[in-house]
């Protein structure tokens, strides 16, 4: 990249950074359960303006999901468009990670404790990422173009801060059949408190569990 | 006084001891169980069979129970994208209650080929597998080495449903050939998974090979019975309570098999099983159903 592409692109940054921070922040505090009121976990919560443009991104970030224990860590990653994620192997077993979600393909054959270079994830979608080998395990890579997103706490909680303004709500989880989503108006007045009851579908991924007879690798 | 030369049975315990010597090690000293990260399963189950012996006759029927001890150890490699690689060791055991003389311990190297059309659960797979091992039985003469090689098709068109066609070839060549078996076996199988936890499974198999079936001796006279000349194999034995001729036949089998299971956890699953098999050959018929109630961990 040319020097002065650069820093036009910082100034562009920095300039939609200090919009952002001379707005009057709001906050927005939602519970989530499911039909049975117990709390939902791991539900990724975004914010998407309706009146203002979406801030750009700032440079690029680096988060991890590490294969530990035969599972992935964390279970669901939400992150912002463009981010860079590596898949590090930290069991001393090989894994093979693979995505078909359209919002980004790859593959990547892993021997126990090695790692590989970082994907981006430049578009914005739901990637569902697992294992060839080991079919029970699963990871999923939320990819956003919003800043403002949380991921639900094990009480159901997501705290987002944003301006003051008119946003669509989104929230996803791998048990929603499809994204639920509303109008909200933050102010910057007082913090507003809302709580959300999501129906759930049973979760259908490959069990864990050694089948009868040993079964191997199929 | 000439030292005692080890049975069977001698040998048997042997290697049983050992297995569960080498089970304890890897399970309970946490240094082992640090450095190992390929997975131990451990495999346990009790069966009854209301015709272990494959008779006819309503006298000649002998129903057992056998337990069974299995741990085995597998990993895998990743070839090229759809290509997967597995081997790995396992141990068996089975105990049968009162007619112990069936016993067996098998110890048996596994080696796997994978091809996956695609990536995922769902992707359709080809596997070619080759099992086999060392034979311990009580009966010193059934001892010997097992083989078996299998083709199987599976796909998970859904991820609550999957399908399986298998080709199986096996052979068991004993100490006395008598007690070889030679057989194939077709078969496949319909798994419904209506959760992560639960697994409902039937399954249909064709079998064509060596089968024992045990029998009273007949009369002197029988012996000059046009059946009974078809019978090349047979051997007077004492497997059971009462002294019964052991045939080795060659027979077809039908089963069909319904078995259920939970898992408790990631790492346990509890399974009960039904079988029921029809054997025939030149007009005889041995009816065997069989009930298997099974825990398996991995450690």
């Amino acid at each position: 990249m040319r020097p002065s592409t650069l820093a036009r692109r910082l100034a562009v940054i920095l300039a939609a950074l200090a919009v952002a921070a001379s707005l009057p922040a709001a906050e927005l505090v939602l519970t989530l359960t499911d039909a049975a009121s117990a709390p939902v976990v791991d539900a990724v919560v975004s914010l998407h303006p309706l009146d203002a443009p979406v801030p750009a991104p700032g440079p690029a970030a680096e988060v991890e999901v590490v294969q530990s224990d035969g599972e992935f860590q964390p279970l669901v990653t939400p992150i912002r468009v463009g981010t860079r994620v590596r898949f590090p192997n930290a069991d001393s077993i090989q894994h093979h990670v693979y995505s078909l979600s359209p919002a980004k393909r790859f593959d990547i054959p892993l021997h126990g404790g090695a790692s590989a270079p970082a994907e981006e994830f430049p578009l914005p979608g739901v990637v569902s990422v697992g294992c060839n080998i080991h079919d029970w395990m699963r990871a999923y890579v939320v990819v956003l173009d919003t800043p403002w997103f949380a991921l639900s706490s094990d009480a159901g909680l997501s705290r987002l801060e944003a301006p003051a303004g008119r946003y669509r709500v989104e929230i996803w989880h791998y048990r929603l059949a499809k994204p639920d989503a509303y109008e909200v108006t933050l102010a910057e007045s007082e913090p507003l408190a809302a709580a959300r009851a999501l129906v759930l579908r049973r979760d259908r991924r490959p069990a864990r569990a050694p089948e009868s007879g040993g079964g191997g690798y199929r | 006084m000439c030292p005692r030369l080890p049975t069977a049975r001698d040998r048997l315990r042997r290697l049983f001891a050992a297995a569960l010597g080498a089970l304890c090690a890897v399970i309970l000293t946490p240094s082992a169980r640090a450095a190992q990260s390929i997975p131990i399963l451990v495999e346990t189950s009790a069966s009854h069979d209301d015709n272990l012996g494959r008779a006819t006759r309503p006298a000649d029927k002998r129903d057992d129970t056998a337990v069974r001890l299995a741990v085995s150890a597998e990993d895998a490699r990743v070839l090229r994208r759809d290509w997967l690689l597995s081997g790995g060791l396992a141990a068996r055991g089975e105990h049968w209650v009162e007619f112990e003389r069936f016993d067996t311990a098998d110890f048996e190297a596994r080696l796997a080929l994978r091809r996956r059309f695609g990536l995922g659960p769902t992707a359709p797979a080809l596997r070619l597998a080759f099992a086999g091992g060392p034979r311990v039985a009580r009966v010193d003469d059934r001892s010997g080495w097992t083989g078996l090689a299998t083709l199987e098709f599976t796909h998970r068109p859904w991820t609550f449903l999957r399908y399986t066609f298998a080709a199986e070839g096996e052979r068991i060549d004993t100490r006395d050939t008598f007690y070889d078996i030679t057989a194939r076996t077709f078969s496949g199988e319909l798994a419904f998974f209506p959760s992560d936890r639960w697994t409902i499974s039937t399954g249909v198999a064709s079998r064509f090979g060596n089968v024992l079936a045990f029998s009273s001796p007949p009369p002197t006279w029988r012996f000059l019975s046009p059946y009974l000349s078809t019978v090349p194999l047979r051997r007077a034995t004492d497997f059971f309570d009462v002294p019964l001729n052991a045939y080795n036949v060659e027979a077809a089998t039908v089963e069909g098999s319904i078995s259920v299971s939970y898992a408790l956890n990631d790492s346990t699953r509890l399974s009960l099983g039904f079988a029921y098999a029809d054997t025939r050959r030149d007009g005889l018929r041995y009816l065997n159903r069989t009930f298997t109630a099974g825990l398996a961990r991995r450690f």
